[in-house]
This record gives C-alpha cells, sequence and structure tokens, in this order.
C-alpha cells in the first residue's frame, strides 16, 4: 500500500496535466474553424468589394493604374495581355509595405478563358498563380506555400476575381493563440502541484498524526488516544481506544493472577516454614500443620498446572456424550472420601443425560464442584448431586450443607483466588475459577445461589443440543 | 509486649502465633481488617503485624485507615514482590515489610527494630540506669548482674520499661500477660509484679493506686 500523499498527489497532478492539455486541443480545434470561417468571409467579402468596384468598361491602362497600387517592394504587381507579362512603370511611392502581414493577401484578375489579367504581388513568383476553375473557396499550392484562395466570376465585367490568403497566415494566428492559452498553463501548474501537495499534506495530517501517536508508544503506555480527530477518523480512533481497554482488562487481569498466584503460593510456603520453624523449636503439633501446609501447595500447584492447560488447549469440538456414567462414576469415586469423613454422599435425577460436550472436560469440571461441596460440607452434613432437564436443557446440579457464601461473595468466588475466608480449609482458590473456565468454554451458564436451610447449590446448566433444538422446532404443535 | 496480628489465612497465622508467643509476645490474632480496625481503638499494643491479602479490605486501606488513628509500629507481610507494591506499602504507613515466605529470625529481627524505632532507640539493648535488657537475647541484669526471669515477668518488666516512668494501666498490662484468650487471675498481675521487686529492687516498680503501675528510672 502506497502513502495516500502521493497516490493523491500522483492522480491529481495526472488529471490536471490531461485536462488541461484537453482544455488547449480544444482551444485550438475550435479556434482553427472559428478562424477559417472568418478568414474566409472576409475573403468573400472583400472578392466581393473589388467586384462591386469593377468598372466593366475598364482598359488596360486602368489595370496598370491598379496594378502600380497593388504592387509590393521586391514583389510587384503583374499586368498580363493576351496571357503575356507586361511590365509596369509603379513608383516608389506606390511600392510600399505597410505591414509585414500584406505579403499574405494577394488579389488576381483573370479574363473569362482563364488567362491572367493582373496578378498581385507574391502570385507572379514562380509563373502566374494558378487560374479558377470554378466558384467558391479552395486550398491551393503554389511556390511551396499553401494559400486559401475564394474565387468568383464577375459577369459585368466578364473577369475572374480571386483573392487569396496564405495559409500560414491563418496557422500563425492559430498558434499564437493555442500558445498564449498554453504558456500560463506552464507557469500555473507547477504552481497548481505546490499548492495540492501542501493541501493534501495538511490534509493527511491528522492520520499521520494518528499513526504516530501509536506507532510512539511503549507496550506499557496504555491510555486512550484523546487527540482530536476528524470525523472520518473518528471510527478508527474509537475502534483503536475499545482495542486498547480491551488490552488493559487483560493485562489487568494477568497482573491481578500473577500477584494473587504469589499470594497464593507464598502464603503455604510461608506457613510451611514457619511450622517448620515451630517444630525445630520443639512445638510437638506444628509438624502436623506443616504437613497441611504442603498439601495446600501441592493442590495450588495442581490447580494451577490444571488452568495452565486449560489456558493453552484449544476446545475440541464437542461430541454428543451421556453425563449419567460420567458423574457416577465420580461420584463411586469420590465416595469412600466421603464416608470417611462421615459425610452423606448422594446421586439422584435422571439415569441418562445426552449433551453435547467434551467429557474430559465435563470431569474436570465435575470433579471441582464434588471437591468443593466436600471440602465445606461438615462431618454428618449431605452433599447430593443432581441430574435434570431445565426447559429442555441439560442440568447438574450440586447441593451441599456447608456454610453456603457470604452475599457479596457470590459474583466474586469465580474469579481466581477468591475462596470463602476463616474456615481452616485448604481450598487452592482456583476450584471455582476453573469451573467457571470450564464452563465459558461449553458456553454453559454457572449459578450459585446460597440454600434457605444452609449451604450452597451450585448448577451448571448447559444451552440445547444442536440436533434437539432443531427436533424442537420441527415438532408439530 | 503485645502484638495485633492480621492474618486471613488460618496456618500461617496460627505458625506466627505460636512462634511470637515463643518469644514472650502477646498475640490477639484476627482474620479481618475491620476486627483489626475496632480493636486498635480499644486496645493498647506493641506492635501490629498485618497481612495485605485480607478477604474483606484490601490491606492497603486497612493500612490507610490504621494510620489515621494510630502511631502503632506496623509491619506488613506481602506475597507482592513487585517494587510498587512495596513501595506502596510503606508510603501508607508501613514501618517495614517482609517478604512472604519469610525466615522467622528475620520476621522477629524487624519486629524488634520498628518497635525500637518508635520509641526512638536504635540499639537492641534497653539501659534505664542500673537495669539493662538486651531485647535479642531476653536477658536483664540488675546493678550489672543477670537477672532470671519467667516469661510473662519478662513481657511484663519489658513494656514498663518501654514506657518508663509512665502509668501503664492495670487492664493494659493484664492484658499484656493473657492476650484477650486467656482468664487473668484477679491477683495475677499483682504477683508476678511481686515476683520482678523481689528480683530486683522493692521501688523500681512503683503502684499508682487504683490505676496501674509505673517504673521509676530513678531508681538505681
Amino acid at each position: 500500500m502506497t502513502s495516500i500523499r502521493r497516490y493523491l498527489l500522483r492522480t491529481l497532478a495526472i488529471a490536471l496535466t490531461v485536462t488541461g492539455g484537453m482544455a488547449v486541443t480544444a482551444a485550438y480545434l475550435i479556434t482553427n474553424h472559428e478562424l477559417e470561417e472568418i478568414l474566409d468571409t472576409q475573403l468573400s467579402l472583400h472578392s466581393r468589394i473589388v467586384a462591386g468596384q469593377l468598372d466593366p468598361s475598364a482598359t488596360i491602362d486602368d489595370y496598370a493604374r491598379l496594378a502600380s497600387r497593388m504592387g509590393l517592394p521586391q514583389h510587384p504587381a503583374q499586368l498580363y495581355r493576351d496571357g503575356i507579362a507586361v511590365p509596369v512603370n509603379s513608383s516608389d511611392s506606390d511600392s510600399k509595405l505597410y505591414h509585414e502581414e500584406e505579403l499574405k493577401l494577394v488579389l488576381g484578375f483573370w479574363n473569362a478563358d482563364g488567362s491572367p489579367k493582373l496578378l498581385g504581388s507574391k502570385w507572379n513568383d514562380a509563373g502566374p498563380f494558378p487560374k479558377p476553375l470554378k466558384e467558391g473557396f479552395r486550398w491551393e499550392s503554389y511556390n511551396g506555400h499553401r494559400w486559401r484562395v475564394f474565387s468568383m466570376f464577375d459577369v459585368a465585367s466578364d473577369t475572374w476575381i480571386s483573392m487569396g490568403l496564405r495559409g500560414s497566415f491563418h496557422n500563425e494566428v492559430v498558434e499564437r493563440i493555442t500558445w498564449n492559452n498554453l504558456l500560463p498553463m506552464f507557469f500555473l501548474l507547477p504552481l497548481l502541484l505546490w499548492l495540492m501537495n501542501r493541501i493534501i499534506r495538511k490534509g493527511v495530517a491528522p492520520i499521520q498524526a494518528l499513526s504516530s501517536q501509536v506507532q510512539g508508544r511503549s507496550a506499557r503506555d496504555l491510555r486512550k488516544i484523546d487527540n482530536p480527530v476528524p470525523q472520518e477518523l473518528n471510527g478508527l480512533r474509537q475502534s483503536l481506544n475499545d482495542f486498547i481497554a480491551r488490552l488493559k482488562e487483560t493485562l489487568e487481569r494477568e497482573r491481578r493472577f500473577t500477584a494473587d498466584a504469589a499470594h497464593e503460593l507464598r502464603t503455604p510456603l510461608a506457613a510451611l516454614r514457619i511450622h517448620l520453624d515451630n517444630a525445630q523449636a520443639g512445638d510437638q503439633q506444628s509438624l502436623q500443620k506443616a504437613y497441611v501446609g504442603v498439601e495446600r501447595l501441592q493442590r495450588v500447584v495442581e490447580q494451577l498446572l490444571i488452568l495452565a492447560r486449560l489456558d493453552q488447549v484449544a476446545t475440541t469440538p464437542p461430541a454428543t456424550i451421556d453425563l449419567y456414567p460420567i458423574i457416577a462414576e465420580l461420584v463411586a469415586e469420590m465416595w469412600p472420601l466421603a464416608e470417611e469423613r462421615g459425610q452423606h454422599l448422594k446421586l439422584k435425577g435422571l439415569t441418562q443425560l445426552k449433551m453435547s460436550a467434551d467429557e474430559v472436560e465435563v470431569g474436570i469440571l465435575f470433579r471441582n464442584l464434588l471437591d468443593n461441596a466436600l471440602r465445606y460440607t461438615p462431618q454428618g452434613g449431605h452433599v447430593e448431586v443432581e441430574l435434570a432437564l431445565w426447559e429442555e436443557a441439560p442440568q447438574l446440579i450440586v447441593r451441599d450443607t456447608g456454610p453456603g457464601l457470604p452475599e457479596y461473595m457470590l459474583d466474586k468466588v469465580t474469579e481466581r483466588f477468591r475462596r470463602a475466608s476463616g474456615q481452616g480449609i485448604t481450598g487452592s482458590g482456583l476450584g471455582l475459577s476453573i469451573v467457571s473456565e470450564l464452563v465459558q468454554r461449553q458456553r454453559a451458564i454457572l449459578t450459585l445461589a446460597n440454600r434457605e436451610s444452609s449451604g450452597l447449590e451450585v448448577s451448571v446448566r448447559w444451552t440445547l443440543l444442536k440436533s434437539h433444538q432443531t427436533a424442537l422446532i420441527e415438532r408439530p404443535e | 509486649m503485645r502484638a495485633l496480628l492480621v492474618e486471613d489465612d488460618p496456618l500461617l497465622g496460627d505458625g506466627i502465633k505460636t512462634a511470637l508467643e515463643r518469644e514472650g509476645y502477646t498475640v490477639d490474632w484476627f482474620m479481618l481488617g475491620r476486627e483489626a480496625i475496632s480493636a486498635i481503638g480499644n486496645e493498647t499494643f506493641s506492635v501490629l503485624i498485618l497481612d495485605l491479602g485480607l478477604p474483606d479490605m484490601d490491606g492497603m486501606q486497612v493500612l490507610k485507615l490504621l494510620r489515621r488513628q494510630s502511631t502503632l509500629p506496623i509491619l506488613i507481610l506481602t506475597a507482592r514482590d513487585a517494587v510498587e507494591d512495596r513501595i506502596g506499602g510503606l508510603d501508607a504507613g508501613a514501618d517495614d515489610y517482609v517478604l512472604k515466605p519469610f525466615n522467622l529470625q528475620e520476621l522477629l529481627a524487624r519486629l524488634r527494630v520498628v518497635m525500637r524505632r518508635s520509641e526512638g532507640r536504635t540499639s537492641q539493648i534497653l539501659a534505664l540506669g542500673a537495669l539493662t535488657i538486651d531485647e535479642v537475647l531476653h536477658a536483664v541484669s540488675w546493678r550489672g548482674k543477670d537477672v532470671k526471669l519467667g516469661r510473662r515477668e519478662y513481657a511484663l518488666l519489658l513494656e514498663l520499661a518501654r514506657h518508663p516512668d509512665r502509668v501503664l494501666s492495670r487492664p493494659r498490662l493484664e492484658n499484656l500477660l493473657y492476650g484477650w484468650d486467656g482468664e487473668v487471675d484477679s491477683n495475677a498481675l499483682e504477683v508476678h509484679i511481686h515476683h520482678l521487686r523481689k528480683k530486683l529492687a522493692k521501688h523500681l516498680i512503683v503502684n499508682v493506686r487504683g490505676i496501674g503501675y509505673r517504673l521509676d528510672s530513678t531508681v538505681q
């Protein structure tokens, strides 16, 4: 992609030159045509006047006198008698050149039989000028020049009258007019190009300003772009700002995650260390507490690894699976643990629940939910897992009789490292965050609510199966 | 010495409490920031140990609120090692910080330093006339001779010596002995004072009737 400025400048310069050239050409053609008409009219008009002045009874002497008037220096008019040139006495005062252009306008007379009678200056230079053959305008070549000639026959005097104008006269006028049109263009064109360049430069300056503002930024600079831009760039600036905002949000989340991860890793480590110190100082229970610290640390590390893997792995295309055997298997797996803690673990609801999801992800999701429920439920408490359909959508519900969550935590608890405090539980603070991540990947909805009695109810609701959906639509009412 | 510990992590809090108590501190431990703030309004402490990552309030916020109402020396515990976080903590009014995970000896040393600094001392040895107390070794000597003191006697003497000639109220001294958890025998304080007088000098600790006790720094 070339620069807009250069593109505009180049195309406008070409357009300007072409239109300018066309204007001059048109002017040339029009001038040419109009001038020909004007000059032709003048030739015929002058010929008519001459014809009107011709005395039908004019003798050769009258023509001789006329010839002496028509002569020009070095180019005397020539009188003919019976086709033969007759010398004319012309005085110096008569053969005077008033204007250089006079050499280009010539008058001539012929007898009815075509023999020359009197030919003006220049028309005798290479023998007599060709005789007229018919009335009207014509082009004639004579002595290396082109002449525009008008001829008419005067019946009264029985004489052909021709008046001619050298073609170069016409051409010179046309050329001069054309040149006069062209000349200002040569001065104006560079001026116009210079002006255009300046205007374009000024016009694209906001684009450059905007791009340099983005270009010159360091990766850490995430301020909004707030310098004023023209209307056309408003959309771009808005999109850039939106992008910056999203980037900022992501970075902020990452930063918070790092800080939280540091906290969650270092706190059990600090606890572990201080309990070991205490154990060394002779405290009997401290060694046992140090083990709790190690266990917690291990769990945090494991959950972090799961999260990292989830962050990296692309979502696999969901297959149609039956939720029941997966859930039943995991419940069975956890049952001895619950038993050991004196908790009542129960699975109820549907025994077949087809849905579209990844089997492994569903497994991780459910294991975390169940793990949380068992972890927070006191001895003798109940944990209940239910499979159900909610408005035709598959739903997994885990209820416990633990302490539930404070209201302000309900919507925050899925953030990484959020953990209800003060319960002496060795959670990593990552379990629900993993669940939330997986739920998002599967386009399901996670709902957390405190139960009326006591405890928490967590439900995951998947969207309808695609085939199921179509089936629903096609079913006749 | 009575320390206020604000730590939401049960395991770490328990460990710190155990360790500090072994060192002769009386420890009041809270898990929430707002509890700590109300405790500071009502009680007297020698030092505050504050974890910046609390669940109910941002630790930094707690720090600012506390600083507004108390000149108590504050040591913060933090897992955030970014320079901005550390500077932020110090600027918000903390006297020092310890980065998790920490060495216990370092934590104790820093606690002694912030407390000393708040009293305008620079040495670990507290000397008042004929009485010297080495805070690191927990060693007390009177007129050049070493004196063996019990854990509670030492804590009581140290508290009195830290504020020489000032009257310390009975409840304050009693709380020091047991914290909030323990039941205090009505005459336990008198018993400990009696022992101290016997081991040191009779008139070193003066009873201010109806209010409490003070250490007379002019007694030789």
